[in-house]
């Protein structure tokens, strides 16, 4: 039986349901229609603090951007990664510089807009290698290496996050400044391998190998070299910076933006780019203040990438390593065609490409204390 | 070779055991070497069989577990999940289907699910890639991202690849198929491609999983088990390479065309026999040992070549045929020293007794020592030393009595060489005496008797004359003189000096020299005489009638020389053929018996044979018995570098001659003669003939007569002319005669002779002769008579022609005269007068000497006219003693003339290397002294002033003789010849006359007691003074006669009591005319 009150109470009830769902209702359309109003800018980022600048535009800036619907699309690798940009299923993406003008000069519907970082890759050698170094304080690491892989019937393999990446890049020069060769592929008969292995599972590719007892490297983008030293798995033997030195850091990964995008969207690119600097700037200074704006940052990165451990973001934000900065995220021309120059030279890159068609100096952006610019 | 070693018993004892010994090891080395070689080959085949077997063991196992790996993977369920997936999202794909691996699908599977495949991939070197197609034909996967990802198996690319080819066969088949090696473009490298289906659940194929092999595992196996000779390779059914060869094609590429491949690719290896096929076989020129076996990769047939070249393979063999080559040529070699030695041994002493028997045989009798042994050898060298000794004792024995013998031959030489001088002087004695005798008061019996007596005499003395020059001969020490002389005149001369003998026995002598062509030559004209003489004189007396013949040539030869050739021929007894070959020998002579006809030493032909071979030449005799002889004698003479005078003016080119003479030879001469000289000879046999020819209208420029002829002799020729007004037909008319007796000169030029000429006529006699006709045809007046004087005038004439210099010199200088005779003295202090100089004379050289030593600097002499035959010290000695300053100091340099009659070659040498500064030959010639004072005094000369200059009387010409007289029918004196300083000087020859008279009986003395003494030096000496002497006075007939007594002598011929007498008659007659020209010029 249901008394009156209760059946007010139910209308009651009744009636709050329908306001609510009315007001759902309404925020949902007028959500709907704010939204239609700016660009969509969809991002594909790799789980690399590579990538955080974008982590931390997005958390900070991405709600207050007037043209830009700025979303971020984490990826498992580079391949799908590429895959996604080459659908249209983003139209922002974060690759390395090598890896970009492979896929310009496969499908060149798509531009060069910015720098996501500089330098911010680093070789790690498993714990077979360290041990061979500390037992001859004479030795250097290329002489290890090299007695390593000669050691073994096959070549010795260095792990990279793809075979078409700024690390392997890197690798090259480093091997060549040594009278060493890379091969990118079996049939080449080199002393090394470079094998692609996926940056997650790096630390315990050299792990198993070390385990194994057989010497094994990877050369990865930060944190991963971090995260094998905080893992004692082995050491981070050398940076990218030290390799490939460069004014203001070597270019590593660039953000490459559809065509599309750039002509219906070119605000809305702009204010993702100028946010991405911006971010950059700030984690600039949160690794310079550290404290709390620097567990910010942690705490950003942590929320979009739960697996980069603390110690591992605060290690590779070290600024007394500088291992990689976010500075200067605007085109470098030149430092991209000494890249390419040496691409093509280690077979990492089939040919080399325009890099004034694949540049779009538009989007450079020159930061002002509160105040956004542009061209 | 052969022959080399056949000379030696050593060399053929240690050349046979060397040929034996290497036989035998030739043989064992062969054998030794066959049955290694075959070994080896065998053991390479062996080892060459077993590698190849271990190699197709490698590949058949290889193989079997790379179709494990390949259905281990396509087995695996996680890879068939993995294409069907692929084949999903393929399938839904909106895009081209080509951009299907570049969509997000794509991409997240293969995150999903390539794991295991990239373990695959890395896991196992040999895999380069892992694909994945799926069953519409399309590489939906590529482990290492290669190219052909996303790419369909029939595009341009991949179509017609290996992989597609088999990858396509597998998704029909299901079957699991190896492509063979195969490359997915020309730059790409080679890679072999396993195909397996991937089926699921439902058995459906639903795609391929391709492992892409590298077949670096293959090859390098291939390449490990390859030792340096051994290799071996994979080939395919195309014929190509699967397997890289050092220095052969390379993969893929040109097919090989070694034997087992080519019989593979015919069928012609057989198959699944498991035995490897053996062959032997050339490449490029090398052989090869080749082992060859088909392998089969699943349903791909390869054959698996393993070679060696045979030169490595057998190495060893090689090796140890060259040890066993110089082991074999090292134990020959020392074979062949050791039979050497032992061979030496015994050859050794063989050797030295041959040597010693050589040195025998040479002369050298040393007994052999040093062979010490008691063997058959020893035995040998003892028997042979006995030899020795007893042939050295012999030897020893033959050479005293040959030393005696020589001896004794030196002393019949010595003897014979003083017994002939010793001869010679009491014969000259006798001669001269009979001379004597003969020049007086004598009848006719007594005078007949005396001539008899000097006959003999002479004849004797030749004799004497001959066995000294025999003897000097035989003892080497015959010297050839070389002289320049005419060899016409020589000729002439000698044939002229036989011309009385000849007429005598009736002989025709006929002298031929048209081909001398030298008519200057240089040699010894007194041998050259001698031996013409001799040939002549025995011509002479072997022909008892018929002619004499005298013919020369000469011919030029290399070196300036010429080779004289002489024949003489005679009609005469003519020589036996026997006798011919020995009758140059000495003491031969044909008629050897105590009968004999003709006399002499038999020496004769000897010495013109001897004396030929000192001249270059030899002599040869041809004859006939009965019929005549002809000699032969050939010298070599030289050319001097002097020129010929040419005395004829006036060319006879062209004119017309008629020659008369019954002597057929003469005609043939003188016709021959006259057409070489370009004058047109016709010849008649006789007057008859000739007056014949005459009448019928012939005419001649000349006409040689022959004085002597049958019937109508010369002189009645003429008269018949004469006599028929033929006269003017025959031209001018000259007689030839051979006989002293021809008239007078004026008889016959009444009869209308231009000339008369001695026979024989030299072919320069004739020559002058008809110049002179030539000149003087059609002149008016009175015509010369030409005789065989007036022609040598007129040589002499011609031969003086010449500028005649002027140079007055300063009456300040002062000459010195060095000359012994004093008719010298004066003739040369009157040229100097002629020249306006002042001299002083001595009659010596040491005289001469003295007297510039006593003159002072200020009246120092400027110039010696030296003499160079003097007595006490000669110009030679003089001029010597002179430069080394023994007449002091300042006339260490006076300039010193030399004067000598000598005139012979040499002599002006001899004079300047004494240190003299010039020459002039005596007589002294006034332009040829004025040139030679000219040449010394050219310092003090000065010029004369324009006073003097008219002042200066011209130098007379021998024409100008103005001043003297002469009287009417002197024969001695020549006033032609007379010296220009006499010229208008009448007063000076006559001083010098006087001089001439005062010295001649001294004179006429000292020649005939040096005739008797056979002083022939002095008695030449005295010649040749008075040869100077009476020459510068114009005593012609006197000087003449002198020269040719002094070249007589000179050339060692003998000098005749008659010529003696015929010079004291013309000293006699000289004295004589002298006298008249002193008494007509003194009263002048």
């Amino acid at each position: 039986m249901c008394s009156l009150a209760c059946m007010a109470q139910q209308e009651r009830r009744r009636a709050e349901r329908w306001v609510k769902g009315w007001l759902l209702s309404f925020a949902c359309v007028y959500s709907a229609f704010a939204h239609a109003e700016r660009v969509a800018v969809d991002a594909a980022y790799i789980p690399l603090a590579d990538h955080y600048a974008a982590l931390v535009a997005y958390e900070r800036y991405a709600a207050d951007m007037e043209y830009a619907d700025f979303r971020l699309h984490r990826m498992t690798n580079w391949d799908v990664l590429r895959a996604h940009f080459f659908e249209g299923k983003t139209n922002l993406a974060f690759a390395m510089s090598p890896l970009a003008m492979d896929m310009f000069r496969q499908q060149p519907d798509f531009r060069w807009v910015s720098l996501m970082h500089r330098d911010g890759n680093a070789l790690a050698v498993n714990q077979v290698i360290v041990d061979a170094l500390n037992a001859d304080d004479d030795l250097q690491l290329h002489q290890v290496l090299e007695s390593a892989a000669r050691s073994q019937r096959n070549p010795l393999r260095v792990g990279l996050p793809h075979l078409k990446s700024t690390h392997a890049v890197v690798l090259y020069k480093y091997l060549q400044d040594h009278g060493l060769g890379l091969a990118l592929s079996p049939e080449q008969d080199e002393l090394f391998l470079g094998v692609a292995v996926a940056p997650p599972k790096a630390p315990l590719f050299l792990h198993r190998e070390a385990v194994r007892g057989v010497p094994a490297a990877f050369e990865q983008s930060l944190p991963w070299a971090h995260v094998v030293e905080s893992m004692g798995y082995g050491e981070a033997a050398w940076y990218s910076k030290d390799v490939l030195p460069w004014p203001n850091g070597h270019v590593e990964c660039i953000a490459i933006a559809k065509d599309t995008l750039i002509a219906n969207g070119e605000p809305a690119l702009r204010e993702v780019i100028e946010a991405i600097h911006r971010a950059g700037d700030d984690i600039e200074q949160a690794r310079k203040e550290g404290g709390e704006a620097l567990d910010d940052v942690v705490r950003i990165v942590q929320k979009h990438i739960p697996e980069h451990t603390r110690e591992a973001i605060i290690a590779s934000l070290d600024p007394e390593l500088a291992v990689i900065n976010y500075h200067n995220l605007n085109l470098d021309p030149a430092g991209l065609e000494f890249i390419m120059r040496l691409a093509v030279e280690g077979g990492v890159l089939d040919g080399p490409i325009d890099l004034e068609a694949f540049a779009d100096k538009r989007f450079d952006i020159h930061l002002r204390d509160g105040a956004k610019s542009g061209h | 070779m052969l022959a080399y070693i056949r000379s030696s018993i050593q060399r053929k004892l240690a050349f046979s055991m060397l040929l034996i010994g290497m036989v035998a090891l030739a043989a064992i080395t062969w054998v030794g070497y066959s049955v290694a070689q075959k070994s080896l080959r065998a053991m390479a085949v062996d080892q060459l069989r077993n590698e190849a077997i271990n190699n197709l063991d490698f590949v058949n196992n290889w193989f079997d577990y790379r179709w494990m790996d390949l259905h281990r993977e396509v087995n695996d369920q996680t890879n068939v999940e993995f294409i069907k997936v692929l084949n999903h999202f393929s399938v839904r794909h909106e895009g081209p289907a080509n951009t299907f691996t570049r969509s997000v699908g794509w991409a997240q599977t293969v995150t999903q699910y390539e794991k295991n495949l990239l373990d695959v991939l890395y896991g196992y070197d040999y895999i380069n890639d892992v694909i994945l197609v799926d069953p519409e034909g399309w590489v939906v996967y590529s482990a290492s991202r290669s190219a052909m990802l996303g790419l369909p198996l029939n595009s341009e690319t991949l179509k017609d690849t290996v992989f597609s080819v088999t990858t396509r066969e597998t998704l029909a088949s299901g079957r699991s198929l190896f492509s063979d090696f195969g490359r997915l473009d020309p730059q790409s490298p080679v890679f072999g491609y396993l195909s397996g289906a991937l089926i699921d659940e439902q058995a459906n194929i639903v795609g391929a999983l391709v492992i892409q092999l590298k077949v670096d595992r293959i090859t390098r196996h291939l390449q490990k088990s390859r030792t340096e000779n051994y290799q071996h390779y994979l080939v395919g059914d195309d014929g190509t390479l699967r397997t890289p060869l050092k220095g052969g094609p390379s993969l893929l590429d040109t097919p090989m065309d070694t034997l087992p491949v080519i019989s593979w690719r015919k069928d012609e290896v057989a198959t699944n026999s498991g035995t490897p096929i053996e062959s032997r076989y050339q490449e490029e020129g090398r052989w090869v040992l080749g082992v060859a076996q088909p392998v089969y990769v699943w349903n791909v047939e390869w054959l698996l070549v393993s070679e060696v070249m045979e030169a490595r393979a057998l190495a060893p063999v090689y090796w140890l045929r060259k040890v066993m080559l110089a082991l074999a040529v090292l134990t020959g070699l020392t074979f062949f020293l050791v039979a050497w030695v032992m061979t030496r041994s015994i050859v050794r002493p063989i050797t030295q007794l041959t040597q010693a028997a050589r040195a025998a045989a040479s002369g050298e009798l040393e007994q052999l020592e040093g062979i010490h042994s008691d063997d058959e050898v020893g035995e040998l060298t003892q028997q042979f030393n006995s030899m020795l000794a007893a042939r050295k004792e012999h030897e020893t024995e033959l050479n005293d009595a040959r030393l005696k013998a020589e001896e004794n031959s030196r002393a019949k030489s010595d003897f014979l060489a003083c017994m002939s001088h010793e001869i010679r002087t009491p014969m000259n004695g006798v001669l001269g005496m009979l001379g004597l005798v003969l020049h007086s008061e004598l009848d006719n019996e007594q005078r007949r008797k005396l001539l008899l007596a000097q006959s003999s005499g002479q004849g004797l003395l030749r004799i004497i004359n001959d066995i000294l020059d025999y003897s000097k001969i035989e003892a080497g020490k015959m010297d050839v003189e070389e002289l320049n002389f005419g060899v016409k005149g020589l000729l002439s001369e000698v044939c002229q000096s036989y011309v009385v003998a000849a007429q005598e026995q009736g002989l025709e002598l006929l002298l031929d020299d048209v081909e001398v062509d030298a008519p200057v030559v240089t040699g010894d004209p007194g041998r050259l005489r001698q031996v013409i003489a001799n040939l002549l004189s025995n011509a002479i007396k072997f022909t008892s009638s018929g002619e004499v013949l005298v013919r020369a040539s000469t011919q030029a030869i290399a070196g300036e020389n010429v080779v004289f050739r002489c024949e003489v021929r005679d009609t005469g007894i003519g020589i036996p053929p026997e006798k011919l070959e020995h009758l140059f020998d000495s003491f031969s002579q044909v008629d050897t018996s105590t009968t004999r006809q003709y006399g002499g030493t038999g020496l004769g032909l000897a010495i013109c044979r001897q004396l030929c071979r000192l001249m270059g030449g030899d002599i040869s005799v041809t004859s006939t018995e009965g019929q005549g002889s002809c000699f032969t004698f050939s010298v070599v003479l030289g050319v001097p570098h002097i020129h010929s005078v040419d005395i004829a003016r006036s060319s006879i080119l062209g004119l017309r001659a008629l020659i008369v003479d019954d002597n057929q030879t003469n005609r043939e001469i003188a016709s021959n003669q006259l057409r070489q000289w370009g004058i047109k000879a016709s010849e008649a046999e006789s007057g008859q003939v000739a007056l014949e020819m005459l009448k019928e209208g012939a005419k001649y420029d000349v006409t040689l007569v022959d004085y002597q002829m049958p019937e109508l002799d010369g002189e009645g020729f003429a008269k018949a002319l004469a006599e028929q007004q033929l006269l003017d037909k025959a031209g001018a008319m000259l007689l030839l005669s051979s006989s002293m007796s021809v008239p007078a000169t004026q008889k016959l030029g009444a009869l209308g002779f231009h000339g008369c000429l001695m026979k024989p006529v030299s072919s320069s006699d004739l020559y002058d002769a008809l110049t002179m006709v030539k000149r003087h045809s059609g002149e008016a007046g009175e015509f010369q008579f030409i005789t065989s004087g007036v022609l040598a005038q007129l040589h002499s004439a011609l031969v003086e022609t010449g500028d005649v210099p002027e140079k007055p010199f300063d009456r300040d200088v002062r000459i010195l005269i060095a000359e012994d005779n004093s008719v010298n003295q004066e003739v040369i202090l009157g040229l100097l007068d002629e020249l306006g100089l002042t001299a002083i004379a001595v009659p010596n050289g040491a005289q001469a000497v003295a007297t510039l030593r006593d003159s002072g600097i200020e009246d120092r002499f400027d110039l010696v006219l030296m003499d160079c035959q003097m007595p006490e010290l000669d110009g030679y000695e003089a001029t010597r003693a002179i430069r080394r300053g023994e007449g002091g100091a300042h006339h260490r340099k006076v300039a010193i003339v030399a004067m000598t009659a000598n005139a012979m070659r040499g002599d002006r040498e001899k004079c300047i290397e004494a240190g003299m500064d010039d020459y002039v030959a005596k007589p002294i010639d006034t332009r040829e002294l004025l040139k030679a004072l000219n040449r010394c005094l050219g310092a003090r000369k000065t010029m004369a002033s324009e006073e003097e200059k008219t002042r200066a009387e011209p130098v007379p010409t021998p024409a100008a003789s103005q001043g003297l007289f002469v009287p009417e029918g002197l024969e001695i004196f020549d006033a032609s010849k007379l010296q220009p300083m006499f010229h208008k000087k009448p007063a000076r020859l006559v001083r010098v006359l006087k001089v001439l008279l005062d010295e001649l009986p001294a004179q006429i003395t000292r020649i005939g007691e040096q005739f008797t003494e056979l002083d022939a030096m002095g008695l030449r000496e005295t010649l040749h003074g008075l040869k100077g002497a009476t020459a510068n006075v114009g005593m012609t007939g006197v000087s003449a006669q002198c020269l040719e007594l002094e070249v007589a002598l000179r050339e060692g011929r003998p000098v005749s009591e008659s010529s003696l007498h015929a010079l004291q008659a013309s000293l006699e007659r000289m004295r004589e005319e002298a006298r008249q020209l002193i008494a007509v010029n003194a009263v002048h």
